[in-house]
């Protein structure tokens, strides 16, 4: 072996793997931040199907054809089945289900919560790192008229906590569809 | 200089040549899927809005077109939000449209027996420039949604039919 080529070896393979490790940390986080965008959109996605599902669920009215008191806690179910599979995961919780009694008198019965008062709620319970990992199903009716339905909170993720400026909650993306149509009846 | 020694800093600039390419292409890859998930999400959004302006216009009884575009306009507007995720890249740039017979106070059948729909249209722009992944998709996309919605057999007029009215379709 000529004199000085060991150490310059030994330094070069050591560079290398530090190259490569940067190199594969790199590739791993677009690789994750890939994967994560494809997630959110099909859960996002069938938020949205769900969302126009559940109008027409909420707008086939209670008791009969000519009542026009919308079939609010009809929704969860029947979206349900759209909904679970995508989520990959995360929680569907039911608006009028007992355990979101306490949101439900916070928020008020016209109105929808958002994702984040959603995921404030699920931590408040200590359920979730930031409350992620949760989305309700809600229907209202505003009391002018007007039925709305939306899927909100914030569903799991890649993404760590205190992601700078986006101000993300750690392992979560939002996830907040809604629609709002005038009140119908099924009848002439 | 030993010839070692500039071969390891030919290697060392060869590295991070390789290191500036194949982050460009990472990045364009990573920027170029965000942003065909983000038009796919807009698109989605406006289908929904668009299909929900359709079905909001059959919600007043026949005879009330007044009210049938105003709900078709409130569906669409209320479905779209525009305080939402899409609003930073999301313009819509035709405004809704629907048109029908239902629209015309009237419900009438095709050939084969069927009502003729109520349809809506509109358009928007997608347009990224607010947003990172502007650095590749600096060009504009333009959506456009169309949606059908067929008057149900309740909404013909009740039995007996008025004294009044030409006809059930015509209420």
């Amino acid at each position: 072996m000529q004199e000085g080529a060991a150490p310059v070896s030994g330094r070069h393979r050591g560079q290398t793997t530090v190259e490569f490790s940067l190199v594969f940390l790199l590739f791993l986080v677009m690789l994750f931040a890939i994967v994560d965008s494809w997630i959110w959109t099909i859960e996002a996605d069938a938020s949205d199907a769900s969302v126009e599902q559940g109008v027409g669920i909420a707008l086939s009215a209670l008791g009969s054809a000519a009542s026009e008191t919308p079939a609010l806690t009809d929704v969860y179910a029947n979206v349900f089945p759209i909904l679970q599979s995508p989520m990959l995961g995360t929680t569907v919780e039911d608006w009028y289900a007992p355990n979101m009694a306490g949101l439900r008198a916070e928020i008020g019965p016209t109105q929808c919560p958002t994702a984040d008062q959603v995921a404030d709620y699920f931590e408040g319970l200590g359920s979730g790192y930031d409350g992620v990992g949760h989305v309700v199903v809600c229907a209202v009716t505003d009391g002018a008229g007007h039925v709305t339905v939306a899927v909100t909170g914030y569903a799991l993720s890649f993404i760590p906590p205190g992601l700078g400026p986006l101000n993300w909650r750690g392992w979560g993306l939002p996830v907040s569809e809604s629609a709002s149509v005038n009140i119908g009846t099924y009848s002439p | 200089m030993s010839v070692r020694r500039r071969r390891h800093r030919g290697q060392g600039a060869q590295a991070a040549v390789e290191m500036a390419l194949v982050l460009w292409i990472m990045l364009a890859i990573v920027l170029g899927f965000a942003g065909m998930m983000l038009e796919l999400r807009a698109e989605e959004e406006f289908q929904t809005s668009v299909d929900l302006a359709a079905q909001g216009a059959l919600l007043p009884p026949l005879g009330d077109p007044g009210d049938s575009r105003a709900d078709a306009l409130y569906a669409f507007t209320h479905t779209l939000n525009e305080s939402g995720s899409e609003s930073s890249y999301l313009t819509v740039t035709t405004p809704l449209t629907c048109t029908g017979p239902y629209l015309d106070g009237e419900i009438v059948d095709n050939a084969q027996g069927f009502p003729e729909p109520v349809t809506c249209t509109a358009q928007a722009d997608l347009n990224f420039s607010q947003t990172a992944v502007s650095l590749l998709w600096f060009w504009q996309v333009q959506l456009s949604a169309t949606a059908e919605a067929y008057p149900p057999q309740y909404r013909r007029c009740e039995n007996p039919v008025p004294a009044n009215v030409a006809s059930p379709n015509q209420c």
